[in-house]
Parts: C-alpha cells; sequence; structure tokens
C-alpha cells in the first residue's frame, strides 16, 4: 500500500518542480531586462544584492533615483545606503516596498519623497508599475502592492508570474533577453540613475493654482500607515521633498505634511526645494527633462548636502574603516567614478 | 469565471481536494455545492433558473414515479397477467398520466426558456406582422431579460431526463440533491455536452474513488483543450471579429478567408472547451460524453452533423426526430400524399421531420431569422443529397471514381467543410439575413488580392497567422492520428520521459503562444452564448 503512496508523492513533487522551473525559465527569458535602455526597471530588484547592512534608504518616483547618489554619500559620509525609487512610484507601493525593504536589510532610516501625495486612485501607469513591482520577490507584500497598483484590465497573477503578461514579447525577443536572463549586470548605482542630459533653457513654467489642495484618500491613507509602520518598527522617516524646477508644488502641501509628520514621534518632513540655492543647484546646468529632475551634477550637489543632513540629523554611523563594508562600498564607488565621469565628460 | 482563467483552475484544484478528502458517499454533494457555488459566481441571483428547473424536473420525476406505484395498485400484477385487456387498459391509463406530467413539466422548463431566450424574439415578429397589416400599432415586450448561464443546455438535459422517464428508458432519482446536481454540475454548464441520465448518472453520484488515470487523463483533455483555445481559437477571433463587421470595406477574398478562419476557431473554441469539460468532470471520475468525433474528415453534411456537437444532434435525434417521425398525423399525412405521389409519399415524414429538427436546431442556436435559415438550409441540404445520392453514384462511376479512393474522400471532405464553412455566413452576420447575403454576394463577385498590411489591420499579424496556420496543421495532424487511436491513448504508448517532455512543451507553448492577458482580447467561448 505504501509504495503507490511514495510513488504519487514523489510524481507530485517532480510535477510541482517541472512546473516551477518552466515559469521560471520563461519568466527569465520574457521580462523585459532593462540592461540597456530603461535602466530605471532594476533599481527596485538590484536592492537584494546590497552585500551589507544598510543604514538608509530612500523611496520615491522618479526625481529620488536621479538625485540620491549613495555611493557618493558613502565616499563623503560613510553610511550605507539605497535609493529604491521607481518611475512614479506611488505612496502606496512606496508603503510596501518599505515593508519589503525591512523585511530583507532593515535600515537605520527611511526617507521618503513625497511628489506623488498628489497622486491618488485614478493614477494608473502600467510600465511604472512593473518596473517598480516586477523587481520585488515574490511576498505577500509584492502580491499586495500588485493588487493595490493595477487596473481592472490586469491580472494579480501576472504579478506572480510575469511570463503571463510578458509572452506577448515572443515577437520581440532580442540577443539581450537570452544573455542576460541567468543574471543580469548590475546598472545602477546602488539604485541611483545618472542623468547626463541637461535644460539649459529656462522656461517660465506656469502655477495652476487648485481648488482643493487636500490630499486624494488613498495617498494619504498609505502616507498614514507608512508613519504607523515606521513608527511600530521603530525606524525614523524623513517625508522630503526632493528639489524640482516645475512649479507643481504648494505651500499647502508643505502644511499639510507637517502636521500629518507632527503627529509621530519618528517624523519630520522637509521640503528641499528651498534649499536649492544653499545647495548651490543651477538651474542651468544640473536639472533636466524639463527641470524635473536632478541631472548628475545637480545629483552630486544635493547627494553631498542630503548625506550631510541625514549623518548629522539621524546620527548615521561611518563605516569607511571597516573592512566588511569598504572592500564592497569602495568598489562601488570606484565603478560610479567611473562612470559618472565618462558621462560628465559627455554632458560638457 | 472563464474555463480558461486561473480562477477556474483554483476553483477546480479546490473542489477536487475536497471531493477526495470526503467519504465516498458524500463525495457527490461536495459536486453539488461546487456546481452550485460556480453558478452563483457566474450568474448571482439567475441562479434562481437553474434552482427551479431541477425543483420542476425532480417534483415531475416524483410524480410519474407515485404514477407508476399507482397503476400497480389499480391494476394488481396477477390481474394484468391473465387479461390481456386488463393489462393494456393498465398501460394506456398509465401512459396518459405520465404524458400529462411531462407534458406540464415540459411547458415549465421550455416554458422559462421561451420567455428568457425567445420572447424579445417573438413580440418583435408580432410587431413586425401588426405592422405590415394593421398599421403601427405594437406590443410591448417583457424588455430587456437576462439569459441565465447554460440555460440551453440545462434545459435540454433536464427536459431529456423527464423524457426519458415517460419511455421508461430510466428509472427515477429520488435523491433530490443527486437529480440537482444532474442538472447543475459545473463543468459542462457553460457549453455543454447535453448530457444523458443514464450516461453521466453512474460516475457522477458514484463517488468515485481516487485514481492517478483518472488524474492524468483529466489533464491531459484540459492542457488539450486550453491549448486549442488559446492559440487557435481567440488568436483567430479578433480577425474573425473585425473582418466581418467590416465587411462592406474589404473583398470577397478576405470574407473567404473569414468564413474558413471561423469555422476553424469555432471547431477549436468549441471543441477546446468541451475537451476542459471533459477533463475537468475525470479529474472527479466523471465519464462526460463526447461531443466531436473529428468533423471536417466528414463526407457529406449529414455525417458532419452526426460528428458535431454530437450530443445536440442525438438530442433532437431522440427526442425530436423519431417522436415526429413516427407520430401518426405524420404517418397519416405520408398515406394522404401517397395516393397523389408515391415518391413524396414516401419521403413525408423523414424530410417533414428533419426540416422540423433542423429549423428548431436553428432557434436553439439563436432567437434570430438567421439561425433559423441556417438550420433549414442544413436540413435542406440533407434532404437533397439523399434524393442525389443516386446522381452522385452514377457520376462517380463514369468518372471511374471508387468511393474509397484518396481522392473521391478528399474530395468529399473538403467539399463538406467549404459547405459547412458558407452556411456559418449566417452564423457570423451579425445583423442579419440580409448581410449574410451580402456577405456571400461579395465572396462570389468581388475577388481580389489580400495584403499582410490589410490582414494586420484586421486583427491579423504575420506572426499570428504563422502560429494559427501553424496549430491548424498540428489540429489536422492530431486529427489524423486520432484515426484508429485516440491521442490520449497514443500518449501513454509513450515513455514517460517523452510524455513529460510533451507535456511541458505544451504548457510552454500555451504560456508562450495563447492568446491571453492584458493586451489581447480574447473571447469567451462562442457556445456560451447558446
Amino acid at each position: 500500500m505504501k509504495r503507490p503512496i511514495y510513488g504519487l508523492i514523489i510524481k507530485s513533487l517532480c510535477v510541482l518542480i517541472t512546473a516551477w522551473l518552466l515559469f521560471t525559465v520563461l519568466d527569465r527569458i520574457f521580462m523585459p531586462k532593462y540592461v540597456e535602455e530603461n535602466t530605471d526597471g532594476n533599481v527596485t530588484a538590484e536592492f537584494y544584492r546590497a552585500d551589507t547592512p544598510l543604514d538608509a534608504v530612500f523611496f520615491g518616483s522618479s526625481t529620488v533615483y536621479n538625485a540620491i547618489a549613495p555611493d557618493k554619500m558613502w565616499n563623503e559620509f560613510g553610511f550605507s545606503s539605497y535609493t529604491r525609487a521607481s518611475a512614479s512610484q506611488t505612496i502606496w507601493q512606496s508603503y510596501y516596498l518599505i515593508r519589503d525593504t525591512v523585511h530583507y536589510n532593515r535600515p537605520k532610516l527611511v526617507t521618503l519623497d513625497v511628489s506623488f501625495m498628489k497622486y491618488g486612485e485614478d493614477f494608473y501607469e502600467e510600465a511604472s508599475n512593473r518596473k517598480t513591482i516586477d523587481g520585488m520577490k515574490l511576498s505577500f507584500d509584492k502580491l499586495m502592492c500588485a493588487r493595490d497598483s493595477m487596473w481592472e484590465e490586469e491580472s494579480l497573477y501576472s504579478y506572480a508570474f510575469p511570463i503571463l503578461r510578458f509572452h506577448s514579447r515572443w515577437n520581440e525577443l532580442r540577443a539581450e533577453d537570452f544573455k542576460y536572463a541567468l543574471r543580469r549586470p548590475t546598472v545602477t548605482y546602488d539604485g541611483f540613475i545618472m542623468g547626463f542630459r541637461n535644460d539649459p533653457d529656462i522656461e517660465n513654467y506656469e502655477v495652476v493654482e487648485k481648488e482643493d489642495y487636500s490630499f486624494p484618500p488613498k495617498a494619504a491613507e498609505y502616507l498614514v500607515r507608512i508613519m504607523e509602520y515606521c513608527e511600530e518598527e521603530d525606524i525614523p522617516l524623513l517625508l522630503m521633498k526632493t528639489p524640482t524646477y516645475i512649479n507643481n508644488w504648494f505651500p499647502e502641501y508643505d502644511r499639510q505634511l507637517e502636521e500629518m509628520a507632527g503627529k509621530y514621534r519618528n517624523v519630520e518632513y522637509v521640503n528641499f526645494d528651498y534649499c536649492a540655492d544653499i545647495i548651490g543647484l543651477d538651474r542651468r546646468a544640473d536639472y533636466m527633462d524639463g527641470h524635473s529632475h536632478l541631472n548628475i551634477c545637480g545629483a552630486e550637489k544635493f547627494s553631498g548636502f542630503f548625506g550631510k543632513y541625514i549623518k548629522d540629523r539621524y546620527g548615521l554611523p561611518d563605516h569607511r574603516q571597516d573592512d566588511t563594508y569598504s572592500s564592497v562600498w569602495n568598489e562601488r564607488y570606484t565603478r560610479y567614478c567611473i562612470d559618472g565621469e565618462i558621462g560628465k565628460a559627455a554632458l560638457k | 469565471m472563464s474555463f480558461v482563467s486561473f480562477s477556474f483552475a483554483l476553483f477546480v484544484a479546490a473542489a477536487v481536494l475536497f471531493y477526495y478528502l470526503i467519504p465516498v458517499r458524500y463525495r457527490y454533494l461536495v459536486l453539488l455545492i461546487f456546481s452550485l457555488l460556480f453558478y452563483y459566481l457566474a450568474c448571482g441571483k439567475y441562479i434562481i433558473y437553474i434552482l427551479l428547473a431541477s425543483l420542476v424536473t425532480y417534483i415531475s420525476s416524483m410524480l410519474m414515479e407515485k404514477e407508476k406505484q399507482k397503476v400497480q395498485v389499480l391494476f394488481p400484477a396477477e390481474e394484468t397477467a391473465a387479461d390481456r385487456n386488463k393489462k393494456k387498459e393498465a398501460k394506456e391509463w398509465l401512459k396518459k398520466r405520465l404524458k400529462r406530467i411531462m407534458i406540464i413539466d415540459l411547458l415549465l422548463v421550455f416554458g422559462t426558456l421561451s420567455v428568457l431566450k425567445y420572447s424579445e424574439f417573438v413580440f418583435a415578429n408580432i410587431n413586425l406582422f401588426r405592422l405590415l397589416f394593421f398599421g403601427d400599432r405594437k406590443l410591448r415586450g417583457l424588455g430587456d431579460l437576462v439569459l441565465p448561464l447554460g440555460i440551453s443546455f440545462y434545459t435540454f438535459q433536464a427536459a431529456g431526463y423527464i423524457i426519458d422517464l415517460y419511455y421508461k428508458r430510466i428509472d427515477a432519482e429520488k435523491n433530490p440533491f443527486k437529480l440537482m446536481l444532474f442538472v447543475t454540475f459545473f463543468p459542462q454548464i457553460i457549453q455543454g455536452p447535453i448530457s444523458r441520465f443514464k450516461d453521466l448518472s453512474p460516475t457522477l453520484f458514484a463517488g468515485n474513488r481516487f485514481e492517478r488515470e483518472n488524474i492524468r487523463k483529466g489533464l491531459y483533455y484540459i492542457l488539450f483543450g486550453v491549448a486549442k483555445k488559446l492559440i487557435i481559437a481567440d488568436r483567430l477571433s479578433l480577425f474573425v471579429q473585425r473582418s466581418s463587421a467590416f465587411y462592406k470595406d474589404v473583398n470577397g477574398t478576405y470574407l473567404l478567408l473569414t468564413i474558413l478562419f471561423y469555422s476553424l476557431q469555432l471547431y477549436a473554441d468549441f471543441s477546446g472547451g468541451i475537451n476542459i469539460t471533459i477533463g475537468t468532470a475525470r479529474l472527479f471520475g466523471v465519464e462526460v460524453t463526447e461531443n466531436f468525433a473529428r468533423p471536417f474528415f466528414s463526407k457529406s453534411v449529414a455525417e458532419y452533423w452526426r460528428r458535431w456537437h454530437i450530443t445536440l444532434g442525438t438530442w433532437f435525434r431522440d427526442y425530436i426526430f423519431y417522436p415526429i417521425s413516427i407520430s401518426k398525423n405524420l404517418m397519416n399525412l405520408g398515406k394522404k400524399v401517397s395516393r397523389v405521389s408515391s415518391f413524396f409519399g414516401k419521403r413525408t415524414s423523414l424530410y417533414t421531420a428533419t426540416i422540423v429538427v433542423w429549423a428548431l436546431t436553428g432557434l436553439w442556436h439563436g432567437a434570430e431569422w438567421r439561425y433559423v435559415v441556417w438550420g433549414l438550409l442544413n436540413g435542406i441540404i440533407m434532404c437533397v443529397s439523399a434524393e442525389l445520392e443516386p446522381l452522385y453514384a452514377w457520376l462517380n462511376r463514369k468518372a471511374g471514381w471508387k468511393d474509397d479512393s484518396f481522392l473521391h474522400k478528399a474530395f468529399s471532405i473538403i467539399r463538406t467543410f467549404l459547405i459547412m464553412s458558407f452556411l456559418r455566413i449566417f452564423d457570423l452576420s451579425f445583423e442579419g439575413i440580409r448581410m449574410a447575403l451580402s456577405i456571400l454576394k461579395r465572396i462570389l463577385l468581388r475577388q481580389g488580392g489580400i495584403t499582410m498590411s490589410r490582414l494586420e489591420e484586421l486583427g491579423l499579424s504575420q506572426n499570428d497567422l504563422i502560429i494559427s496556420l501553424a496549430g491548424i496543421a498540428l489540429l489536422f495532424v492530431i486529427s489524423m492520428l486520432q484515426r484508429k487511436k485516440s491521442i490520449y491513448e497514443r500518449l501513454m504508448g509513450l515513455s514517460l520521459p517523452c510524455r513529460w517532455v510533451i507535456c511541458t512543451l505544451s504548457v510552454a507553448l500555451i504560456l508562450v503562444f495563447g492568446y491571453y492577458g492584458l493586451g489581447y482580447s480574447g473571447a469567451d467561448f462562442i457556445y456560451m452564448q447558446f
């Protein structure tokens, strides 16, 4: 009687392993690699490659991954960090990413760019969702993040098994897809994406006043959740506004955020827009994409200022004398410098 | 919940798990609970219709049973055995009673179907009639009635059960839950097949023990069905929909391609769905009747209909065709006609029954005249073909073709496929008969060239075309292989590693080339709408 049961168990296991292998292989081949272009699609995933504990992790939208350079801050201040931002990262996505981050590599400080507090339930960009969520390891948080981010025509299963979404790429597969199927090279600089463009023309962006400045309910709800979660986990949270030069941010937003942050022990809010002059950001040289993002020059200035601020404010440690850290981070900084200089030369 | 969705897969997995965890004697209850849940998830409050149909069927069957018992009291066995007249009297008495119950039952179940499915059609036609003959007086219809899922299928199944009881082909099921399960069994509720009680009930109620063979066979069937649906049917669906919608803007060659592809799409869709049904039922050890027997290898229209949607064909044959063709009235009519013409007299009952059956088959497919015309054309072609049989035989003799020669078979098969494809124009023509005739006219008179860019505009890219043709070719090869042995038996004849490779590759092909997910507009199962 026993043998058939063992046989059945073994066969069932074989079926499950085959299915898992099949899905894994197909997922790896068909998922966009974001290596030669759209490298921001790798920001979320490369977080798992951090070889040391992280002192700080920065969340938010593309303004963040173009503005905060962890390798630069390592070199100047000696703390380890990662920019886990992504294109159009909504507040609810930040919430799940923070949870996921704490689960894998609990930082001493979390910062969140609040630019996307303006966007609520009706905000939807599938490409950005994919870049943000597909990089997360399969977990309950990932599925919840997908559930809260997707629109009705999407399937939650396709976030667990991306082949269900990307199988349509079968007629556009390139050598890159096979080359990087097993392992993608590291393309970001600990989450930082270097921008080698600038907008020398100064335009006077029109300020469109609004009737109602209150945040959409979904964004507000998730910000509260983030603050509560950080409070529970006893991780300080810095709500911040990364400097940009477009006039779509209003003092009314600052007031609300200050008020919300004030209710929590470990939360503060800083709008770095107001520090642009102190940082020394040059409107003609340090911005790109219609002055909505910092380029490499702007990012280096901002990272220097921001790094000092969080080191002093939150007492982040200096690991530069610690071999465990320095062996990893010095190498990363070298890569950052080489690639940065090449890009900056092209920018000039 | 679509058959080709993860939700359905999880639903079935849960049902299978519960089914085999529950003691054997209660397993049918698991199937019933999941069937009702499935129906409720699909239709919500409209579950009431299927519950009522089950209830009516159960009450009727119990009343019939009661009458059968009553006759034994009124006409004791000793008396009927001794007296022939008494026996005849008892028979007549019972027949009359059973008939009355059957008619009331059929009126109720078909009445519901008629009101929900055909009332709009009837009112529209009455209004047209009134408009033509009495001015513009209008009868108000019953409004937009929702057609509950699978009503045409479960109504026919329930009606078949009562008719079988009347003819004493089966014994009544005394357990109301079992009967309800027979009516609502979820794998076959969407698009059939229309099972007979005597075929389905033994394995449906048995509380089958777990057998690997059932699971394996079920999964193979499901895999095959999903592949047909997602790789072929849904891929062709967009092109068929668009080119038929823009039939005025495309030349006849595109329309010819459309009707040929529609035939193949319909086959892949419907037979794929039936494969999933059979496979899902098999996971519980339940054996559901096959509904297809390689129909595109038919050498005549009549043969085609013996191989396509077999359960509907046999239902109409057993419950409509036979009773009509041997009915006293029709026999008498035949005799009367014989007095004028023996040629027509002999054929009166046969052809009348054929035409009635096909008009009803057309109506079963939809409450529109185009379906009726489509059905009638099928019937007429069959009658004409039967009459032309001697002519064909003579032509074959003259041409020196033997019936079993390859060329003759190939010619007959292609001819049948083309006839059936052309008849499907009525199926495709959602605007009505005029549209069908217009498409036909364009196919016959407005031929022109085909360009890849135009095909792409119509929803069929070059890659889609290649995959569709490859899928159809594979389907053709599989059908050829099935001439002597089913594909499942052939697969089982292979070594285990070979089977694993084939299955893994099949799943991979479905995952990669399946027409599903965001950006694709996969279609529901076509027969679901009937």
